[in-house]
């Protein structure tokens, strides 16, 4: 009895011992990222992943705010996952950043096939954006000439309810007061536009970018521009919605701004490609119609900034799978693949590696996609990126100086002179003229010449001709 | 060991034909007999405590085993995030990577620049006043009452004022930025009473933002100062009130000169806490304006936040210095506390 009581017992000890050290040869790896409405179908993916290649794969969602604040924290104490999701500061620059900060290690060329990056339009891998001394550290993850703020959505029962129809949709500024009257006639507001922090932007990048630019700084004169002309019509224009009580009134959130839309309160917001996945997911709201921000009066003159900002998804530094790290990224950005896929098909965006119009079955996001690419072809173009004329801007703190002088100035300015009626034309000036000195001062200091910011012969309407780059440095 | 208080009362009372009483119009004292009124201690600091009264051995081990946990807990999550703060406050750090950029003074001289720092601390500094000023008489008022015989139903009373506490701080301002806003409950009411011409949207408005805040804060902590009145009202002997009653005091009168010298040294620990603590306000600006419209409710707590935390490149260092430069005024506060608690104990 004792001999057998023994002979369980080191049984038992050396199961436990064995399972464990079996366990630890297969590998599992980590990723994470804040699309928390998505996790469903994040979990389904690496199931798939891992019935073709035996890599356990474990998808994390947080929300925004606690993905921000956690993520450095887990670098911090060395549990950071494999594979992480990150939209730097200069979303730009972002490999620069966590290069910088040494959170990234490059993905494994060697089990990445030769033609993976034509699986992109060509110019999306670009040294010094994505590719750094010749590794790859991230690849565009959403496209961007659909992905991104610009689109006008209507809510189709308000709409009708004014007796209003398709036809209606306004396509100039003028138009669209008019439908407002109207709208506004008929009980409801007309719009919804958020106020709080810098959600204003959602409402002004749409507007500002089809008078002039939706960017803060003129990238063909090299200035903070704020103060432009143009900039102070889109802001006046926007202002006369509010004093013909068009707007929903008060300093609302984003959250406050989606729901009164899509329960009727107002007829239209101005949000970004990923509405109608928002719509759909969060409010069970899909009687919507997608629609182009409609121009000033005499036409379109302006445009939306097109840049190489999509690098979303890195192998973190300590990440002791690289390799299958890398693996499940070729996996994911298969055009055909089962991610790009069900992604597209449950309208959670738009993918930059894969043919949006083939998988996309949600209408309203079909109708977005016809905007970016039929209607309104350059409503998006592409920008001057400076850290490639002069590659000493990479490093440049010109950009963020400038930004601390007062953070969300401008929002915050916006917001007020919305809410109170205020003239936002000298507080304009005031800003512009800031943080112009403040670039001016830190370029300087840093060696970098002025010009290095400025393409005075590109005309923002039109792409960028990467042969306009100097040589700069 | 009890003390007896101390209580200044004056009163001019004639009772006419009886001679018992008199104008008095001298003081009656009862007083917290101070140190150079009390006889000296027995055990004086200077005098060592004797051998055999010392901890040692096995009792010092326990007693170490038993302060274990809390010191643990003490120096992790206060006196080691405070070094830390002081520590990455010397640095230009944003929160990613290691903490090796040293800029020495640097953040502090920015912070002193920094004119958004200086508006947020000029409104947290308003808002305390403020509050305060409203919250406290406010409190010891229904403390007051509550504490009479006749009151009715006190434990109802105390239950309906105390409630607003338990309710989460964003709760409270969602349900507030809800009542509040130019759609809301409120502005519905006061349009149709045509109190109203047009909405007021209380939270939207620069002029309105903060004061609104600040009645929504009293609301929402009044209950506890309250019980803190009550328990202040609860050791004021039964006998001061029985005297002023014989020498002819009014209710007003023994309010003045029983009442509040009795807890006045209470009175000012309640004052110093109650400004401290609203100071330290965040929640209800995250639940509600996040600090606008412009920045008419932005307080240094959502500033050091929005630096820290919300955009970005995140400026940790920066976000340190001004919460070390904020902890050294509460540290004043909470020092001229002391000051005036002994001040008022004497």
């Amino acid at each position: 009895m004792k001999k057998l009581s023994f002979f369980i017992a080191l049984l038992t000890l050396l199961t436990v011992s064995i399972v464990p050290a079996m366990a630890q040869d297969a590998v599992t790896l980590r990723i994470m990222n804040y699309s928390a409405e998505q996790q469903e179908f994040y979990e389904a993916a690496v199931q798939e992943f891992t019935a073709e290649t035996g890599i356990n794969v474990v998808w994390e969602t947080l929300s925004q705010d606690a993905y921000i604040e956690t993520l450095p924290r887990m670098f911090d104490d060395g549990s950071a996952p494999d594979i992480f999701f990150w939209l730097g500061a200069n979303r730009i620059l972002t490999v620069s950043e966590l290069l910088d900060v040494e959170w990234i290690q490059p993905l494994d060329q060697s089990v990445l096939p030769d033609d993976f990056q034509s699986r992109w339009e060509e110019g999306m891998f670009v040294e010094g954006i994505n590719i750094i001394d010749g590794e790859t550290y991230s690849f565009p993850f959403n496209d961007n000439k659909i992905w991104g703020a610009g689109y006008m959505y209507i809510n189709n029962q308000v709409w009708a309810d004014a007796g209003l129809s398709a036809e209606d949709i306004p396509t100039t500024w003028s138009e669209l007061t008019a439908a407002c009257e109207t709208v506004r006639e008929s009980g409801p507001y007309c719009l919804a536009i958020p106020l709080e922090g810098n959600h204003f932007q959602r409402t002004w990048y749409p507007l500002a970018g089809v008078n002039y630019t939706d960017q803060f700084f003129d990238y063909q004169t090299g200035q903070f521009n704020v103060d432009d002309p143009r900039h102070l019509e889109t802001f006046e224009y926007i202002q006369s919605l509010y004093a013909a009580d068009l707007v929903i009134p008060g300093v609302n959130g984003r959250d406050e701004t989606r729901a009164a839309m899509a329960f009727g309160e107002a007829a239209i917001y101005f949000g970004g490609a990923w509405m109608p996945s928002v719509f759909a997911t969060t409010y069970d709201f899909t009687d919507v119609t997608a629609a182009a921000a409609p121009t000033p009066d005499d036409g379109l003159s302006g445009s939306l900034a097109q840049r190489n900002s999509e690098n979303k998804y890195f192998i973190s530094s300590t990440s002791e799978h690289p390799a299958e790290a890398t693996m499940f990224i070729e996996w994911m950005t298969r055009p055909d693949g089962y991610f790009a896929q069900n992604f597209l098909e449950l309208g959670f965006g738009t993918l930059a590696f894969a043919d949006n119009g083939a998988y996309i079955t949600d209408p309203v996001m079909l109708q977005v996609i016809d905007i970016a690419m039929n209607q309104r072809p350059n409503m998006r173009v592409q920008y001057p990126e400076p850290a490639i004329a002069c590659s000493a801007v990479a490093s440049s703190q010109a950009f963020v100086n400038a930004e601390n002088i007062r953070r969300n100035w401008e929002w915050e300015e916006m917001g007020l002179a919305l809410t109170t009626g205020a003239d936002f034309a000298p507080v304009a000036e005031e800003i512009a003229a800031a943080k112009n000195a403040e670039f001016a001062a830190t370029i300087e200091a840093e060696g970098i010449e002025a010009s290095c910011f400025a393409f005075p012969d590109w005309d923002l309407t039109t792409n960028f001709d990467p042969m306009m780059y100097g040589t700069g440095e | 060991m009890l003390r007896p208080y101390t209580l200044r009362l004056q009163a001019n009372n004639v009772i006419e034909g009886t001679g018992i009483m008199s104008q008095i119009a001298a003081e009656t004292i009862a007083t917290q007999d101070s140190a150079e009124d009390m006889p000296p201690p027995q055990t004086s600091k200077k005098q060592a405590i004797p051998y055999s009264m010392r901890v040692k051995g096995w009792d010092f081990a326990w007693i170490a085993t038993f302060l274990a946990p809390f010191l643990l807990l003490y120096i992790g999550f206060t006196i080691y995030p405070l070094v830390a703060t002081i520590w990455y406050s010397f640095h230009e750090w944003n929160g990613m990577g290691a903490v090796d950029d040293f800029i020495g003074l640097q953040n502090y001289v920015d912070i002193a620049q920094d004119e958004s720092f200086w508006l947020s601390f000029w409104n947290t500094l308003v808002f305390a006043l403020v509050n305060t000023a409203i919250k406290l008489p406010l409190s010891l008022l229904v403390a007051i009452i509550l504490t009479q015989k006749w009151m009715w139903f006190k434990r109802i009373w105390r239950t309906v004022f105390f409630a607003p506490l338990v309710i989460p701080v964003a709760l409270a301002g969602l349900v507030f930025d809800f009542l509040l806003n130019s759609r809301g409950a409120l502005n519905d009411v006061l349009t149709t009473w045509g109190i109203l011409e047009r909405p007021i949207d209380f939270l939207g408005n620069p002029d309105t933002a903060l004061i609104t805040i600040i009645l929504i804060s009293v609301w929402q902590i009044f209950g506890q100062y309250m019980i803190y009145w009550m328990a202040a009202l609860q050791n004021v002997p039964e006998s001061l009130y029985e005297a002023a009653s014989i020498d002819g005091a009014n209710e007003w009168e023994k309010l003045r000169h029983v009442t509040l010298p009795v807890i006045r040294p209470v009175a000012t620990i309640i004052l110093f806490l109650s400004f401290v603590n609203a100071l330290k306000v965040f929640g209800l600006i995250a639940a509600t304006t996040e600090g606008g419209p412009g920045q008419s409710t932005y307080v240094v707590s959502y500033f050091i936040y929005n630096q820290a935390f919300r955009d970005m490149p995140f400026r940790y260092g920066y976000a340190s210095a001004a919460a070390v430069l904020f902890g050294i005024t509460v540290l004043i506060a909470v020092t001229l506390q002391g000051y005036f608690v002994r001040r008022a104990q004497h």
